[in-house]
């Protein structure tokens, strides 16, 4: 067996003793410390999470490197009209996906002809979204969201920078074809959920209750898995708070195996998810590039890998070094530079001066 | 509390993260709370490593600070530790004052000089050495299906209780109830006692930590400070594993640290 040092497993262990060990001075020269204990204790509970914070510092920094450069290269497929059907706009912007275990705001490309409304994402070449306009029954815009009241009273709800021109641009369709749009609108309730763990920017594109087996203790735990744009996490209900990140880009690969969790649980399915453990956030000297594995048990435990496996086939894109040109993977391109020509991001230059110092 | 920079000013407060082994007078950078400048106070073969700070502890309402001030001291013992082979740490916020008249510096000195042969000691004691921690649980769950096999008498009452009518099958229940507890007791003392004895033999010194609770669905049997010779740590490592492995318990190995216990 060998020592750990791992900021994960130690926390609770590293604080008893800088907080409660250590040389005691029994002179009249020192401060006491009113309180002290009383923040140990506090703190303690508090630090648990603690590693979780220093992985997401790094993470932020890395997602908005990826999403431009994602934007960049949006915008390349375009739809098939049908015969006679006119394109009256396009632009940017995203549908509130909600199914089963997905939920999310996805983004892509709105298109609206004189015949139908439709949300496309060019990633995976895959409308999201669509209606025709004479199914649409009436349109509410709240703050940045159109919201979109479908004939089976069904609502549907977008975003876009230029909400107010696409709002505009569909009553205008709309009555364009001779139909009628309900002014006096009531809205079917919907739910919104609110999730404080969620960062500016960050949505949900899966989630869904899944337990966790915690690699320090190897004991099955009941909580709530999230696939974001950012990051895999897994909410542990008993403690309410994230137990379990990993950020996307870290991630290497995911199985499905079948393993008894427990003396009764037995022949469950596990999704193991590989990934390769942040070593700047342990800060302890660990470091390297070895693999770890996460696992979660749950329904729908092939929806997950199916999700999963997007982000990850998304990240095996080659791009274009830009003072060279030499493809090469984009990811490796932002995170090590260029083999052929020695570019490196603005962002890495940041952290190798950082490094160095 | 930002403005402790340099060594040359002191602000009435030495803030101690550890005593060292040595004599060398360095500054260590601006690696402390708040980014102090770290630097050595030597007395004879003995330094303090130290900041200058206010004549207050550092305390704040935001848990955040706090948990960077807590981290950042053991880095900076850490990097003492590192540097100068041998140091006894000090918990955090240990802050030396002056006193009408008296500078922080001469306090610091006074004690030093005071307990010096003390200090000298210890810093012998836990030369080359480091510090682990060893903490033992089981899942009750597992542990009472496993004793209620074994046990002869809990076996025979479950079987009898199957044949009773249900007010005296109650009974049994509760004497049943009372035998595992009883059992889980003994068995946990019977571990006690066996790893205890096992561990001590690889290991320099013990100290024996209060069980804490640490999982919500583990009880912790053991928990212990181990201050091991260098040479030995892979020996400990070894008796931990059969621990493990012959009784299906969860072992936590955690370390090297500084002698904080040992201190």
């Amino acid at each position: 067996m060998e020592p750990t040092r791992d900021a994960r497993v130690t926390l609770v262990d590293l604080l008893d003793r800088v907080l409660d060990k250590g040389l005691v001075i029994n002179a009249d020269i020192i401060i006491s410390v009113a309180g002290i204990p009383l923040i140990g204790v506090n703190l303690r509970a508090a630090l648990a999470g603690m590693e979780t914070m220093l992985e997401y510092g790094m993470m932020k920094a890395w997602d908005e490197k990826i999403r431009a450069w994602e934007k960049d290269n949006r915008a390349k497929k375009e739809i098939s009209l049908i015969q006679g059907e006119e394109l009256k706009l396009k632009m940017l912007g995203s549908f509130f996906y909600a199914k089963g275990i997905y939920v999310s705001w996805r983004p892509g490309q709105i298109y609206l002809t004189d015949k139908r409304l439709l949300l496309m994402n060019q990633e995976l070449n895959e409308v999201m979204f669509q209606t025709s306009l004479d199914e649409i029954k009436g349109l509410l815009i709240q703050e940045d969201t159109l919201l979109l009241i479908l004939k089976d009273d069904r609502l549907a709800r977008l975003r876009s920078v230029e909400i107010d021109k696409l709002g505009e641009s569909i009553k205008e369709a709309i009555k364009l074809g001779g139909l009628i749009i309900d002014e006096n609108l009531i809205l079917p309730e919907y739910e919104e959920e609110t999730l404080d763990f969620l960062t500016e920017g960050e949505t949900i594109t899966h989630k869904g209750k899944a337990w966790h087996m915690a690699s320090s203790d190897g004991i099955w735990k009941p909580g709530h898995l999230y696939i974001t744009n950012k990051r895999l996490c897994w909410w542990y209900d008993f403690e309410k708070r994230l137990a379990f990140e990993v950020p996307s880009e870290k991630i290497l690969g995911s199985a499905i195996d079948v393993r008894n969790l427990s003396p009764v649980l037995k022949k469950k399915k596990v999704f193991d998810v590989i990934y390769e453990p942040s070593s700047c956030a342990q800060g302890l000297g660990e470091g390297g590039s070895q693999r770890k594995v996460a696992s979660f048990s749950g329904e729908g435990m092939y929806e997950w890998e199916r999700a999963l496996t997007r982000i990850i086939s998304f990240r095996e894109r080659t791009e274009a070094c830009p003072q060279c040109g030499k493809k090469a993977n984009a990811l490796e391109l932002l995170e090590k530079g260029c083999v052929n020509c020695g570019w490196v991001s603005p962002r890495l230059k940041k952290k190798i001066a950082q490094v160095a110092k | 509390m930002g403005k402790n920079k340099g060594d040359s000013q002191v602000n009435d407060g030495i803030y101690l993260y550890c005593i060292a082994d040595g004599n060398e007078k360095v500054s260590l950078g601006e690696i402390g709370i708040d980014g102090s400048n770290v630097y050595t106070l030597p007395y004879q073969e003995i330094s303090a490593v130290v900041h200058n700070c206010e004549p207050h502890p550092y305390e704040s309402e935001d848990k955040d600070i706090v948990k960077g001030w807590v981290m950042t001291h053991q880095k900076v013992v850490d990097y003492a530790w590192q540097r100068f082979g041998t140091v006894l740490p000090l918990a955090f916020d240990t802050i030396i004052i002056g006193e009408e008249g008296i500078d922080p510096k001469e306090n610091m000195k006074k004690w030093l000089q005071k307990d010096y042969q003390n200090l000298k000691e210890r810093l012998n004691k836990v030369k080359g050495k480091e510090e682990y921690g060893v903490q033992i649980l089981w899942d009750p769950k597992v542990m009472v299906e496993r004793i209620a096999e074994d046990s002869p008498e809990i076996k025979n009452l479950k079987e009898e209780l199957k044949s009773k009518p249900p007010g005296t099958a109650y009974m049994y229940e509760e004497k049943i109830k009372n035998l595992l507890r009883k059992e889980m007791g003994k068995k946990a003392d019977e571990y006690f006692k066996d790893f205890y004895a096992r561990i001590k033999k690889e290991v320099f010194d013990i100290h024996i930590d209060k069980a804490k609770k640490v999982d919500e669905n583990l009880q912790m049997i053991m928990n212990l400070s181990c201050l091991v010779a260098k040479e030995n740590v892979k020996r400990l490592g070894e008796v931990l594993e059969k621990i493990k492995k012959e009784n299906g318990l969860i072992v936590r190995f955690t370390g090297p640290w500084p002698p904080y216990s040992f201190a």
